[in-house]
């Protein structure tokens, strides 16, 4: 068992299913990088548990490939106390967006966080109802325009680490789709922490909330308008680092270091503090007056829920002996009713929707107008790209050998095939790097068979350059076989390949915008 | 936002720079790997009293110490590369991203004005950066090319 947890890789995370959000949602980010992170964690997939409500967020538990329930609407926290009680061994994730878990759930959340039953809420906030298309939600800033509000929201919004806080959370984090690395972060702080572990996502809905969070996204401003909390580290921001937040009173202000000002004199963040009220000053920093603070705001030690309750069944069964149900049930006034006619047969209709309703593209682009660099980078195919030819060798090549041959052909990773030539495995650096440096191992005794990567993930000279980016830059991947459509591969693509092309795409003739 | 004038106009220093260890010179070359292998970093710098001196890689030991177990108690400075080729701090993406793609190396040290190490560039950190720019068509991918539905889910 434990080898098995050690050897699961992304792949083993990702699910058959179509995944059925829009193109370009930031769902899909943090998909991603959970389906990294889990690896990591050492929990066997066999004894997790994904957990939703309803919304465009509550697809997640499908697209993930552990065990998972789409339960109903806002109730999904329910779901999860009652399964993790009853078998306190699983790993559970409640998935939920600002309307599932704020909204109609919104009591639920509550007492699930104040009972501080051991399992983590990812809470999607795009601030919007997107599966209905496009309501205002309970995050909505007012004068929010949208279908249901049109002259402007007149709801004050919720502020969802406010309110965690407020329902005395253990452990409330903050991070935002696009700050890829940081959520990678935090999902994994969440995961260690004891009780229940509270994360708002900011998540941008491209469709109906377009730019709701670019303040604390785009890279030319989010460094000015958002700070990283670092537990012990004096609250300090902006793309120079030069700014930071001082307390005034019972107020925070935003002050320049220089000039009498020095990092002493700023607010130092502390996520262990019993008293909440640091942690929920912080929570009222808002765009556009203060830094939107990202991380963990709160994480304290309190008795987690289910251990209780199942320390005191186990104590009742001890001092009173095994209840039997059935005698409590009819312990008191119960009666039976009699059999009446029978009830008439309802006919169920079913509607057979069409299959042949294909999703348009969004963009619907001139196919004759000349390619940007940027289409190029993004969209073009593989086969574009000057890919060196792999270097394929068997699975039964001695370590020994496949050094030689990387030295040899000045290689930096060979693929493995088998005998009909289909890809079965990636032997790189990094593999002798993390697995055989240092250690007293016979390289000509041992074959690449139990080192390399196994099935590891490849592309198809007709899938897009920007998905090679996506794998090389969520998760880390430096070389990517290219395959044909039976699985052979004809390429390797690397990140100096990549570097390559970018260098050659872009000309000097420069413009701002 | 604009890739093209990014990469024109950021300099190194904009990039993660992190991706990298320090040892002195003297640490023997098994205490090195272990320090990179548990921080997870494929490069590391050498210095000597506060001054880089050497860099010594992932690639470095594929190529180099894998299958030589003796090298393992040697001091670093007797397997590093010496002298490493290093950037200024100020010098633009494009410039950084075309000349180490016409090189073979992988991690290229950045030191600033006065010749003090502020990190090290790597290949990774820059693909990073381009991503960066377009989080929806890069991050907001589904887990393979073809994971998108082809037919329409209720109303």
């Amino acid at each position: 068992m434990a080898d098995a947890i050690e050897t699961l890789t992304r792949k083993d995370f990702v699910s058959d299913q179509e995944v059925r959000w829009c193109p370009g949602c930031g769902d899909y980010a943090i998909l991603a990088q959970m389906q990294r992170v889990l690896p990591e964690m050492g929990i066997a997939r066999e004894d997790m548990v994904f957990i939703s409500g309803i919304g465009c967020s509550s697809r997640f538990p499908y697209y993930m490939n552990t065990y998972g329930l789409h339960t109903i609407h806002g109730r999904a926290a329910t779901v999860a106390t009652g399964l993790k009680v009853a078998n306190p061994d699983l790993h559970v994730w409640v998935i939920t967006g600002d309307g599932d878990s704020l909204s109609i759930g919104g009591n639920h959340l509550l007492h699930v966080l104040r009972r501080n039953v051991d399992l983590n809420i990812i809470l999607f906030n795009n601030a919007i109802y997107g599966l209905t298309k496009g309501q205002y939600s309970p995050t909505s800033p007012p004068g929010t325009r949208t279908y249901s509000s049109p002259m402007g929201s007149v709801e004050q919004d919720f502020n969802a680490i406010s309110v965690a806080l407020a329902a005395e959370a253990t452990f409330v984090a903050r991070s935002v789709d696009r700050n890829t690395k940081h959520m990678a972060e935090i999902l994994k702080r969440a995961t260690e922490h004891r009780g229940t572990s509270f994360v708002e996502i900011y998540q941008n809905c491209n469709i109906y909330n377009d730019g709701a969070w670019f303040f604390a996204t785009q890279a030319d401003v989010k460094d000015d308008q958002t700070v990283i909390l670092e537990h012990g580290q004096p609250i300090i921001f902006g793309k120079d680092r030069d700014k930071g937040i001082r307390i005034n009173g019972l107020a925070p202000e935003v002050v320049t270091l220089g000039n009498g000002v020095s990092e002493s004199d700023l607010l130092a963040h502390d996520e262990t503090l019993d008293n909440p009220a640091h942690a929920y000053l912080l929570s009222r920093l808002t765009h556009p007056d203060y830094p939107v603070p990202f991380g963990v705001f709160r994480c304290v030690e309190r008795p987690i829920y289910e251990e209780q309750i199942i320390a005191q069944g186990r104590q009742a069964v001890e001092e009173r002996g095994a209840g039997d149900l059935n005698a409590l049930y009819h312990a008191t006034d119960t009666w039976i009713v009699p059999e009446g006619p029978d009830a008439e047969t309802v006919q169920e209709v079913h509607e057979e929707l069409p299959t042949s309703n294909i999703i348009p593209d969004i963009d619907q682009e001139d196919p004759m107008a000349p390619r940007t660099a940027l289409q190029q980078l993004l969209y073009d195919p593989i086969s574009s790209l000057d890919l060196p030819a792999p270097e394929c060798v068997s699975a039964d090549t001695s370590v020994a050998d496949a050094v030689e041959t990387m030295r040899s052909k000045n290689m930096g990773c060979l693929l493995v095939v088998d005998k009909q030539g289909l890809l079965r495995g990636i032997f790189a650096q990094g593999d002798l790097f993390e697995k055989v440096a240092g250690r007293d191992i016979d390289l000509k005794k041992i074959t690449i068979d139990s080192l390399m990567t196994k099935d590891p993930t490849a592309l198809k000279t007709s899938d897009p350059i920007g998905h090679l980016l996506h794998l090389m830059s969520l998760h880390g991947f430096r070389h990517i076989p290219i395959v044909d459509p039976d699985g052979r591969p004809v390429g390797l693509a690397s990140f100096k390949v990549m570097l390559r092309f970018t260098g050659g795409l872009f000309s000097d003739d420069i413009s701002p915008n | 936002m604009n890739l093209n004038y990014s990469l024109h106009n950021d300099t190194v220093k904009h990039v993660d720079l992190s991706f990298y260890v320090e040892v002195q010179k003297d640490n023997p070359v098994d205490q090195v790997i272990a320090k990179m292998q548990t921080s997870q970093r494929k490069c590391a710098l050498v210095m000597d009293h506060g001054k880089l001196i050497g860099i010594f890689t992932a690639h470095d030991i594929a190529r180099r110490v894998i299958d030589q177990s003796e090298a393992l108690n040697e001091p670093i400075e007797t397997i590093m590369t010496p002298d490493p080729l290093t950037l200024q701090s100020d010098i633009t993406l494009i410039e950084a991203i075309r000349f180490m793609s016409d090189k073979p190396h992988r991690y290229m040290p950045v030191v600033d004005a006065e010749g003090r190490v502020m990190g090290t560039l790597t290949h990774y950190a820059i693909i990073k950066y381009m991503s960066d720019h377009f989080p929806e068509e890069i991050y907001n991918l589904p887990p393979t090319p073809d994971h998108f539905a082809s037919t329409r889910a209720g109303a």
